[in-house]
């Protein structure tokens, strides 16, 4: 290891005693006190020491430290707490001074490039490290400062140089006791040229001195021309020194001493070495070596440390004279201590001195000595008593040494002499000895742990040490960070640590991962909110980033940056935030593999970070330059920092942190203090410097516009309704159209002239923080002019004002535009306002699709050129306005009609001749001219026969003749209809009415279009439901009971009328109808009889068409357009008196129409999910002729409303899956395979559907009556009753025969508890009969009752077997015996089997009572 | 006490942070730096002295409160930010060297503790915390790896997705509340 190089404080101190003379000889050559005079010739080359081994120790160079005695005396007095506290904030204030110029120092050699000056050193960080060294003033914690040597100077001008020499060392010292005095004394004759003393008797006076106080003396004789004054020679500057407490009550607070010019750093860009240096002093340390560079430029001051009016032959003499001194007294005297004290020193480690020590610790009789690195016990009262065993030997110094093992300011001193003699061998280069001494210290809790560093060689124990050293200053300190500040003198000894560790250890060694020395400079930092510790994190950010470690780096300087913010240095902290802001921007590249990115898509370059921290950062820098009067710079930070804030994690609680105790309230938005931060810089800039704010080109962060919701509205579009439901209607136009003409329907999409649009702005606010917007509008181009000049005169656009958004707030926003002549506009920017401040500019333009044609656009990200919203403006030509006149909400009950007005202008410039008019397919309106029309008939008949066409098509759009409602032909221009229509309310819930005009001037012209929408709401009334069962009479088939119920709070209903619909059944009422009021949540029963029907059109004409369609689906064939032929429904009207809406009405007819539409529709569309739509038509038909339909027509009296309900009604007969030989074909047909498996799933599942549909039904078509509820009376007397019973058997069937089978036997399966008897029956047990469609037979059987009861009628099965249907087709009834054999011929079975029992719930039973007994 | 985890994607960008409020009492160990002393600090005596003294007890007590008061997630969120993204500098560092997925304590910065995880796929998890308690923390960086992964599962999730995911922050939360 090479030896280290010493910081200069820690060199040998010199104290000066100078006579009065002295100070007048020097100042009458115009010189400097004598102490600065030989400071200059401090670092002595080549010295060479010998260890206490002998060998000698070469110095390269070899510093010492001058000083006034009367100085160091007044300062010592001084209370070191107050000092300490005094000499940090002189470290401050000089920074203070000085930091502006460094920092545009540093600032204009970044921008040319660089001196490499600044490439490894920091400014404020020299100053600090001068401060420090330059400190002399002894402390009672070390002993570095305690003078190790005396000079007494006098002069031989004075009126007896022995004398004042006799008086000099007889002087008593006023210093502490625990200042070591332990020093040489050496003795010094200055003699000038100009003395009164010739120089035989100076050399003879010298002699006598020689001869009176030994041989530590010295004559100096000195030229001291005054006349020519020498010329100046540059001379290393003095390092700075606290100035006297005196001085510092003077108004001034530039520190005298060291004068304020000789420390302005103002270095040259590339000084010459001082040309004629007073000694060649080759390796000084770095501090003084920077700092003469300095000198050149200041040659002007009367008075500078850095030069002195010296002669070459005095620098010789002076020269001599210190090298003497050291090399013949100062060293040799020295190692005679060191040599004297480590014998001391070794005998107190001998064998009885070690075991009473270690004894004595053994047994605790001295905790203090025992524990030293447990600083806990420094202020213990029980501890500072125990005076320290280390007293023993000669030491003559004065101390009162104790063991106060932790630095503080109880008196006494820590200095003793083994601790002077690890100093003296350390300065004498015997290092061995000075680290077993040290370590012997340190052991003891002594000291030393700071020294050990500079003179070990780099081992990870060496940060322990330096900890050691800095938790000892501490001392009792709770480990967590309280806001707790250790006392001055321990943050002045940590930074002075700090400052010996930088300078004394290498570098390359300092920076090492052994050594981790930044760290060193951040514990010394500690907490303290000191200029100089913030220097100390600074100069730790600095070397941080010389070693790379660029994010601590940032960390630290941020932590700099804040403490000299708190402290009031502006410039630098503004400058350690900079850079910080910089190194943390740039993170070191990470060594990942290319493929990450790609695969990740991103650039390399793209990062994030943490989200809290440049915000911080910025909005410090912000506030600083607000501060200090940067009121631009400091709006551009407050301008670019409102962004909307980052979230990481779950947006719920992301800022909530979890556990026992959330200690903060939710904090307040950072958006909102940057907000207010820029909105006061902002007003202030805009007061102060006017206009000037329009050349920064302030662009607001973030943006409002949501550009690709933004719309064009026209006065024609209806907003409310669905758009997707007013683009099916223009479709259905355009299919309907197709057919009839080539014409195309103009888009509606365009404005017209003087017509007011608008723009639909959707503004959305992303920040946290309610904003307002002003002069809110849009700018608009003609899109033929290229230049973006904005508002050509023909427009005009409106301009709002004071928009507020909420935090987070979305709201649409409508800018009214007008043109007054036809054009092609772009709507290209949003302008406004921020805060009524800032204005700012969105564009409206949305980036292309992305480009995928070419191989070069496929690799890379191309997108197609920007879209801007266009909007055309035309003459308007076709306009036609339509509203409705009653504008009001509607709320209508479910059937209602209600008659309507449309009011439709024409607001264009042309007539209009052809009007259409097209709904929702579910919207049920009647629209016509010849309403009036109504013949009412004298006395409508109660049945009708209703054609319909049984087609499932849509509507058609509706032409309205304008001849009817018009008196004219055509609308001319500003002429206005009234168009009267019925709306019927059919389906219940909130609903949209949206109607499309389309209109032309004449045949062959374009079509245009408008659109009229209607809200309104429908509530049910009635719960209608219906239910049908077999019937036992002859008369009818069926009984159907529909059940009516009101639902309303407090209305009547009156049911007028009841109508039902069916093509294959007719119903007849069973009662006579009356008119049913139904009192609210009353229900209402109505029962029919229902019976067949059959002089209609055949109904299986439309079974066969379903067939047929569904075969070519099933066979995969193409479906023929062919709709189902037309059907007749019988209808009969159940209603009081004559007052009879007969279905044929047109009105009636029409919504009847639309109603059984909707129902199947969406009936096919449920049960054929995988049929498209478009084939419903030409597949199904409309009513299947097997339900019954039921028009229930009701009113409210009271409020004079009245309606119609559509309800489907059951489907009767029994059916015998019409379709199975169908699917079954299907089934069994060789599959054709597919590739893909979806068609084949799609196939099963049409199959299935086809197979469950309602043209597929299968039922048992035999109904089982039996009679119930006789009373037989019989006198048992006479033996047992034989009881006759009928069976009726019903087929219901409206086309196939069955045969049964009716079997009379035990039941097996009865229930034991049951308190009916059984039935005993008698004589034929089994009856067949082979039942004709919808006919009926009885079997007759009998009961053989041996006693009275009760019988149950529930022991018998029922078999039934379906037939086809005969071809005859006879439809004969006849006994079930005689046509057994009839039918037995020509029987063909369908393989349908049945089995029937009775019914769970049904009891029939036969009652026997016995007369006889009663008689 | 509070602990802040972050999690950090291979090229640092922050994916996830959490702010965890310890209820347990803080552990009383002794001061961290006695304990990285060589042998002559370990005394006998030192404990007896300062039971004697009645400082720590004080001193506890005070840090108890103290430490939650004055740091949340308040004006001083950056520098936990800046603490966490400095300390990257020593996890790399300590990467180099050791293979291990959790890598202890590896910075310090005042009253903070830095301790980090490394998945193999690159992912860092960060937790700064001021007491020592490295099988809690162990445990919980398993926990936390291991949601993650099931986070990773989701195909549409990269190295660059911000976690949202509710499910992930329920469970690292009551992972962080049954360890930390």
């Amino acid at each position: 290891m090479p030896p280290p190089t010493l910081p200069t404080s820690l060199s040998p101190h010199v104290c000066i005693l100078a006579s009065p003379d002295v100070q007048e000889v020097l100042e009458g050559a115009g010189l400097p006190p004598l102490p600065e005079i030989l400071q200059c010739f401090s670092p002595l080359p080549q010295i060479t020491t010998r260890t206490t081994s002998l060998t000698s120790v070469p110095h390269a160079s070899f510093a010492l430290r001058f000083s006034d005695v009367l100085e160091v005396e007044n300062a010592v007095h001084e209370d070191e707490e107050q000092r300490a506290g005094r000499t940090m904030d002189w470290i401050g204030s000089r920074i203070s001074q000085r930091c502006e110029k460094w920092v545009e120092m540093l600032e204009t050699s970044a921008r040319e490039g660089g001196s490499k000056m600044w490439r490894d050193r920091t400014p404020w960080w020299e100053e600090v490290k001068r401060c420090v060294e330059g400190d002399h003033v002894p402390s009672s914690t070390e002993g570095w400062n305690h003078p190790v040597s005396l000079i007494l100077a006098v002069t031989t001008t004075a009126a007896n140089p022995l004398q004042a020499l006799q008086e000099l060392a007889s002087r008593a010292f006023d210093f502490p006791p625990w200042v070591d005095l332990t020093s040489l004394r050496y003795f010094l004759i200055i003699h000038p040229s100009n003395s009164p003393l010739a120089d035989p008797i100076a050399e003879a006076l010298f002699n006598a001195v020689k001869k009176q106080y030994g041989l530590h003396s010295f004559l100096l004789p000195l030229l001291l021309p005054t006349d020519p004054v020498p010329a100046p020679v540059p001379v290393p500057a003095l390092p700075p020194r606290l100035p006297t407490i005196s001085s510092l009550d003077s108004p001034s607070l530039t520190p005298q001493p060291s004068g304020s010019g000789g420390d302005t750093i103002t270095p040259a860009p590339t000084p010459p070495p001082p040309p004629a240096s007073p000694m060649p002093h080759a390796p000084r340390p770095p501090t003084l070596t920077h700092r003469t560079q300095e000198s050149p430029a200041q040659p002007d001051v009367e008075y500078t440390g850095n030069t002195l009016r010296l002669s070459q032959d005095d620098i010789q003499q002076i020269g001599r004279f210190v090298r003497e001194f050291v090399t013949m007294s100062l060293v040799p005297w020295m190692e005679k201590c060191v040599v004297e004290w480590n014998e001391n020193y070794s005998s107190s480690r001998r064998l009885p001195s070690r075991l009473f020590s270690s004894t004595r610790r053994l047994f605790g009789a001295s905790a203090a000595a025992s524990s030293p690195a447990t600083p806990t016990h420094g202020s213990s009262p029980s501890v500072s008593s125990v005076t320290s065993r280390f007293t023993h030997g000669t030491n003559n110094s004065v101390s009162s040494i104790t063991s106060i093992t932790s630095v503080s300011t109880m008196g006494g001193g820590n200095v003793n002499q083994q601790r002077r003699l690890a100093e003296f061998a350390t300065i004498l280069g015997d290092y061995r000895l000075a680290i077993s001494v040290w370590e012997t210290l340190r052991k003891e809790g002594k000291g030393g742990s700071d020294i050990l560093p500079l003179l070990s060689a780099p081992s990870p124990a060496l940060a322990l040490h330096a900890d050691h050293a800095l938790s000892n200053l501490r001392g009792p300190q709770p480990r967590q960070g309280l806001p707790f500040e250790a006392p001055a003198h321990a943050q002045y000894r940590a930074l002075v640590y700090a400052v010996r560790w930088d300078s004394g250890i290498d570098r390359q060694d300092f920076l090492s991962s052994t050594l981790e020395g930044e760290r060193w400079l951040v514990k010394a930092a500690s907490s303290a909110e000191e200029p100089p510790t913030a220097i100390l994190y600074a100069h730790a950010a600095f070397l941080s980033e010389i070693k790379g470690a660029r994010r601590r780096a940032a960390l630290w300087y941020l932590v700099a940056a804040e403490k000299l913010e708190k402290t009031g240095i502006k410039p630098l902290a503004m400058y350690f935030f900079r850079r910080a802001h910089e190194l943390y921007q740039n993170p070191p590249p990470k060594e990942l593999s290319p493929s990450f990115w790609e695969s990740e898509d991103r650039s390399t370059t793209q990062w994030e970070g943490f989200s809290a921290v440049i915000p911080a950062i910025e909005h410090e820098l912000g506030r600083l330059l607000y501060t200090t009067g940067d009121t631009a710079g400091a709006v551009r930070y407050f301008l670019a920092l409102l962004k909307p804030p980052v979230q990481h994690g779950p947006q719920s609680h992301s800022n909530a942190g979890n556990g026992a105790i959330s200690p903060l309230l939710p904090q307040p938005s950072r958006t909102k203090v940057f907000l207010e931060d820029f909105r006061v810089a902002f007003k202030h800039f805009k007061v102060t410097e006017g206009d000037a704010w329009k050349s920064l080109g302030l662009q607001l962060p973030v943006s409002f516009c949501q550009v690709k919701q933004t719309r064009v509205r026209f006065p024609g579009d209806a907003v409310e309704g669905d758009s997707a439901a007013w683009e099916k209607l223009e479709e259905d136009w355009a299919v309907f159209w197709s057919v009839r003409g080539k014409e195309k329907l103009g888009k509606s999409g365009k404005a017209a002239v003087d017509e007011t649009f608008w723009v639909d702005l959707v503004l959305r606010n992303p920040l946290d923080v309610e904003v307002s917007l002003s002069g809110l509008t849009v700018s608009v181009r003609e899109s033929s002019s290229k230049d973006a000049e904005s508002n050509p005169d023909f427009v005009e656009v409106e301009e709002l004002d004071d928009i507020v958004l909420g935090a987070k707030d979305t709201r649409t926003i409508p800018v009214a535009v007008t043109c007054k002549r036809p054009a092609s506009l772009v709507v290209t920017h949003v302008l406004y306002e921020f805060f009524s401040l800032l204005p700012a500019k969105e564009s409206l333009a949305v980036r292309g699709r992305r480009l995928n044609d070419t191989p070069v656009q496929r690799q890379g990200k191309v997108y197609a050129p920007d879209v801007l919203i266009k909007v055309e403006v035309e003459e308007a030509g076709q306009r036609l306005h339509a509203h409705f006149v009653d504008d009001r909400h509607l709320v209508l009950a479910q059937g209602e009609y209600k008659h309507q007005l449309l009011w439709l202008t024409n607001s264009g410039t042309r007539p209009i001749s052809e009007l259409w008019v097209l709904a929702g397919e579910e919207d049920e309106l009647w629209i016509d001219g010849t309403e009036s029309q109504e013949a009412s008939s004298s006395s409508p008949p109660k049945t009708e026969v209703l054609q319909s066409s049984n087609s499932l098509a849509p509507r058609s759009p509706y032409r309205i003749s304008l001849e009817a409602i018009h008196s004219a032909p055509q609308l001319a221009p500003g002429e206005a209809i009234q168009l009267p229509f019925i709306l019927h309310a059919a389906h219940h819930g909130e609903q949209d009415l949206c109607m499309l005009f389309v209109f032309r001037e004449n045949e062959g012209a374009q079509f245009h279009c408008a659109r009229v929408t209607r809200r309104y709401e429908v509530k049910p009334i009635l719960n209608v439901s219906a239910s049908a069962r077999p019937s036992a009479s002859p008369d009818q088939m069926y009984i159907l009971n529909l059940e009516v119920e009101n639902i309303t709070g407090a209305s009547n209903v009156e049911v007028k009328q009841i109508s039902t619909m069916s093509a294959s059944w007719e119903c007849t009422p069973l009662l006579p109808s009356t008119s049913v009021v139904i009192p609210p949540h009353q229900l209402a029963n109505v029962t029919l009889g229902v019976s067949r029907w059959d002089s209609g059109t055949d109904p299986s004409e439309a079974r066969e068409f379903v067939a047929r369609k569904l075969k070519a689906v099933l066979q995969e064939e193409t479906i023929d357009p062919s709709e189902p032929p037309p059907i007749e429904l019988a209808c009969t009207h159940m209603a009081s008196g004559s007052d009879i809406v007969p279905l044929h009405t047109p009105a009636t007819r029409h919504f009847i129409h639309c109603g059984r539409r909707t129902m199947t529709a969406q009936s096919t569309a449920a049960a054929h999910p995988n049929i498209p739509t478009r084939l419903h038509r030409s597949i199904f038909p409309l009513y299947n002729p097997s339900t019954v339909d039921i028009v229930l027509f009701w009113s409210l009296p009271a409020q004079k409303r009245a309606g119609h309900i559509l309800l489907q009604g059951p489907m009767l007969g029994a059916e015998h899956a019409p379709l199975r030989e169908l699917v079954e074909a299907a089934r069994n047909t060789k599959v054709k395979r597919s590739m893909y498996a979806e068609t084949q799933r799609e196939r099963a599942a049409i199959l299935e559907a086809v197979e469950a549909c309602e043209w597929n039904r299968e039922l048992d078509p035999v109904a089982v009556f039996v009679t119930d509820g006789d009373v037989v009376q019989h006198d048992f007397r006479q033996g047992p009753c034989p009881v006759p019973l009928s069976f009726t058997l019903r087929n219901l069937s409206l086309t196939h025969p069955a045969r049964v089978t009716l079997k009379l036997s035990e039941n097996p399966e009865r229930d034991p508890s049951d308190n009916l008897l059984p039935p005993p029956y008698a004589g034929r047990l089994v009856h067949r009969a082979t039942i004709e469609p919808s006919r009926s037979c009885t079997a007759r059987a009998k009961l053989w009752a041996t006693r009275p009861g009760c019988y149950a009628l529930d022991s018998w099965t029922v078999e039934t077997e379906v037939g086809e249907p005969s071809p005859s087709g006879s439809a004969s009834e006849s006994a079930p015996g005689s046509t057994a054999k009839a039918g037995r011929a020509s029987w063909k079975s369908r393989q349908l089997r049945y089995l029937q029992r009775p019914q769970a719930g049904a009891r029939p039973c036969v009652t026997v009572v016995d007369v006889g007994r009663l008689a | 006490m509070s602990h802040h985890l972050f999690l950090l994607s291979p090229s640092d960008t922050p994916l996830y942070s959490l702010t965890h409020y310890s209820s347990k009492p803080s552990q009383s160990t002794s001061s961290p730096l006695a304990s990285n002393l060589p042998s002559w600090s370990t005394s006998a005596f030192a404990g007896t002295l300062t039971a004697l003294s009645g400082a720590s007890s004080a001193s506890q007590t005070q840090h108890g409160q103290g430490g939650t008061v004055k740091i949340g997630g308040g004006q001083d969120r950056h520098v936990i930010q800046m603490i966490a993204n400095a300390s990257l500098d020593a996890i790399e560092e300590v990467m180099r060297k050791e293979s291990v997925m959790y890598l202890k304590s590896v910075d310090k910065f005042n009253e903070w503790t830095v301790s980090a995880f490394v998945t193999p796929g690159n992912m860092k998890f960060v937790l700064l915390h001021e007491s020592r308690n490295d099988d809690g923390i162990k445990a919980f960086f398993n926990d936390v790896w291991e949601l993650y992964v099931k986070t990773m599962l989701n195909p549409f999730h990269t190295a660059h997705t911000p976690i949202r995911s509710p499910v992930f922050d329920a469970r690292v939360r009551a992972s962080a509340k049954k360890h930390l």
